[in-house]
C-alpha cells in the first residue's frame, strides 16, 4: 500500500510531465492554429479510469497547472477541468468496461465538452478573446486529439492512480 | 469497478467537487480584482522556468512543426506565398520613391531643428516564441524580459508597424498584447487631417476602430494612422499603426467611425522590436492646499453681510470647501493623466 505522500508524488510527476509536454511538444503541432490539450485529456482520463472523486481532484490539479501558463483568469481552467473530470467519472460506468476504442471515443467527446464548458465560463466572465475565436474548430481539434492520444495516456494515468488493469486489459 | 466501490459515501465526491468549485471561484475573483500581486508573481516565475524548455523545444521542433503546418495549412501557405510575391513586386517599385521621401523628410527635420524621436529610441530585438500554450491566447511570448530592459507597457513593433504593448514581464520573458485585442487602445493621429482619436482593438483578425472623429473631418481610405503620443502616453508619437480602410458616419452621435487595418502582419510573427520608451513625467499637478495655507482675505463686516454665505472661491471656510476648485482641478488632471497613460 503506497502512502499518501507517494500518491501525491506520482500525481505531481504525472501533471508536471503533462505540463512540460503541453508547452514544449503539443504547442508545436497545430491544426488551423489550434492545438490539443494534454492536461484536459489527463483530467478526463483520470475521471474515466478512477471515478468522479479522482476525476475532480486530478482535474483541479491539472487545471491549476494550466492556469500557471495561460492568460485567462487564474482558476478558470481549474474550475472547468475539475467539473469535467467529475462528469467523466460519473459517466464512466457506461463505457469503462468497453474496449479501448469506446473509451477513446468517450474521452474525445468529454474533452470536447470540457473545452466547451471553458468557453461558457469565458462567456459568463465576458472574456471576448475566449469566445470570439473559431470555437467549433477548437472543440473539434481538442476532441479528436484527445481521442487519438487517449491510448497513450491511459497507462501513465493508471500508474498515477494506482489502478491495475483486469485480465481484459481494462481498468479494474 | 470494484476499486471504485470503496470511495465511501456517495455524497463525498460531490462535496469535494463543490469545495473545488468554490476554491476556483475564489481564485478567479482574486485574480480579476487584484492588479498584479502574488498570482502574477507566480505566473512570472513559471514563465521564467518554462522559458528555456519552450525555446529548446521550439528550436528542435520548428522544422517538424513547419513541416506539419505545411501539410495541414498547405492551401493557406500557397495563397500567402502568392500574395507575398505580389507585395514584393509592389515594394520593389516603391523603394526608390521611399528613399527620396525619406531624404526630404530628414532635410525638413534638420531645417526645423527637430529630432526623429521614434527612430532615435533604443530598441531590443526579441524572438517570438511561436507556439501557443493554449487555444485562447491573447498575447505572444517574447524571449526577452526585465533583464534586457523590457518593462510593462512598452510598445512593440515590427519593421512594418506597431503590433502591441508589453503586458507581462518576467526576468527573461515577456508577453505582448496585440493591438487587435479588445482590451487594447492607443491614442492615434490621422496624418492627413491631423485629427486625434483613440483606436481600439476589435478582436483577433479584425481591424481597429477609431470612434468619435468629428463629422466635418475629411477622412479618406488609405490615409496613414500613427500614434499621437500625447504627454503621459506609453507610446511615442509617430509610430505607424495602420491605414484607414473604411469610414462610416454615425448620424446620431454626429461623429464618424474609422476602421484602420494594422500595418504589421500579426500572424506568423518571428522577430519584433521592443521600443524601450519611457513616458515623460506628466506635468506637475497643483498640490492640494490645506485651508491654513490658503491666502486669507479680511472682509469688512458689511460686505460680508451682502455677499452672504456664498463667499469667495479663495476664502477658506472652516470645512475646507474653498479648496474644492483646486482639489477638483487636480483630481481631474490626475484622472486625465491616468486615461492618457493607458493610451
Amino acid at each position: 500500500m503506497m502512502s499518501a505522500a507517494g500518491r501525491v508524488a506520482r500525481f505531481t510527476v504525472l501533471i508536471g510531465a503533462a505540463l512540460l509536454l503541453q508547452v514544449s511538444v503539443v504547442a508545436q503541432f497545430s491544426v488551423g492554429g489550434r492545438i490539443g490539450d494534454l492536461l484536459l485529456l489527463l483530467a478526463v482520463s483520470a475521471g474515466v479510469n478512477g471515478g468522479p472523486e479522482r476525476g475532480a481532484l486530478i482535474g483541479a490539479a491539472c487545471g491549476l497547472a494550466s492556469d500557471l501558463v495561460v492568460q485567462t483568469p487564474f482558476g478558470m481552467s481549474m474550475l472547468s477541468t475539475a467539473v469535467i473530470g467529475y462528469a467523466a467519472g460519473a459517466a464512466s460506468y457506461r463505457f469503462v468496461d468497453g474496449g479501448i476504442a469506446l473509451r477513446s471515443l468517450a474521452v474525445g467527446l468529454l474533452s470536447a465538452s470540457g473545452v466547451a464548458l471553458f468557453v461558457v465560463f469565458g462567456w459568463l466572465l465576458q472574456l471576448t478573446y475566449v469566445t470570439e475565436g473559431n470555437v467549433a474548430l477548437v472543440v473539434t481539434v481538442i476532441g479528436i486529439s484527445s481521442a487519438v492520444l487517449n491510448p497513450l495516456v491511459e497507462r501513465p494515468v493508471r500508474w498515477g492512480l494506482l489502478i491495475r488493469p483486469n485480465f481484459a486489459g481494462n481498468p479494474a | 469497478m470494484a476499486a471504485r466501490m470503496g470511495y465511501g459515501p456517495r455524497r463525498r465526491p460531490r462535496i469535494r467537487l463543490l469545495l473545488l468549485v468554490v476554491t476556483a471561484a475564489v481564485l478567479i475573483t482574486i485574480d480579476l480584482r487584484s492588479d498584479g500581486g502574488v498570482l502574477t508573481s507566480v505566473r512570472n516565475a513559471v514563465l521564467d522556468v518554462l522559458g528555456p524548455v519552450r525555446s529548446a523545444a521550439e528550436w528542435v521542433g520548428r522544422p517538424i512543426g513547419d513541416g506539419w503546418n505545411g501539410i495541414t495549412n498547405y492551401d493557406e501557405l500557397a495563397a500567402e506565398n502568392a500574395e507575398l510575391r505580389a507585395q514584393l513586386a509592389e515594394i520593389e517599385s516603391s523603394r526608390l520613391q521611399l528613399a527620396e521621401i525619406e531624404r526630404q523628410r530628414q532635410e525638413l527635420l534638420a531645417l526645423l531643428g527637430a529630432r526623429d524621436t521614434v527612430a532615435d529610441l533604443p530598441r531590443v530585438t526579441a524572438r517570438v516564441i511561436d507556439a501557443p500554450v493554449s487555444n485562447f491566447e491573447r498575447t505572444v511570448e517574447l524571449d526577452r524580459g526585465a533583464r534586457d530592459g523590457v518593462q510593462l507597457g512598452m510598445p512593440v513593433e515590427t519593421g512594418a508597424g506597431l503590433i502591441g504593448r508589453v503586458v507581462q514581464v518576467s526576468a527573461t520573458r515577456s508577453r505582448v498584447e496585440l493591438l487587435t485585442d479588445p482590451n487594447f487602445d492607443v491614442g492615434v493621429r490621422l496624418v492627413r487631417s491631423g485629427d486625434d482619436g483613440n483606436a481600439e482593438g476589435q478582436g483577433r483578425g479584425r481591424d481597429l476602430e477609431i470612434s468619435f472623429i468629428e463629422l466635418d473631418t475629411v477622412v479618406i481610405p488609405g490615409e496613414t494612422v500613427v500614434t499621437s503620443g500625447f504627454q503621459g502616453s506609453t507610446f511615442p508619437s509617430g509610430l505607424l499603426v495602420g491605414t484607414v480602410v473604411a469610414v462610416e458616419p454615425q448620424a446620431v452621435q454626429a461623429t464618424q467611425r474609422v476602421t484602420v487595418r494594422p500595418a504589421a502582419k500579426l500572424d506568423r510573427l518571428r522577430w519584433v522590436s521592443v521600443i524601450l520608451f519611457e513616458p515623460a513625467a506628466p506635468e506637475p499637478v497643483v498640490v492640494d492646499r490645506t485651508p491654513e495655507q490658503l491666502p486669507t482675505t479680511t472682509v469688512p463686516a458689511d460686505v460680508e453681510a451682502d455677499e452672504g454665505a456664498a463667499g469667495r472661491a479663495d476664502t477658506p471656510l472652516p470645512n475646507g470647501s474653498a479648496t474644492m476648485g483646486v482639489v477638483n482641478g487636480s483630481v481631474a488632471q490626475r484622472r486625465a493623466g491616468r486615461r492618457s497613460g493607458r493610451r
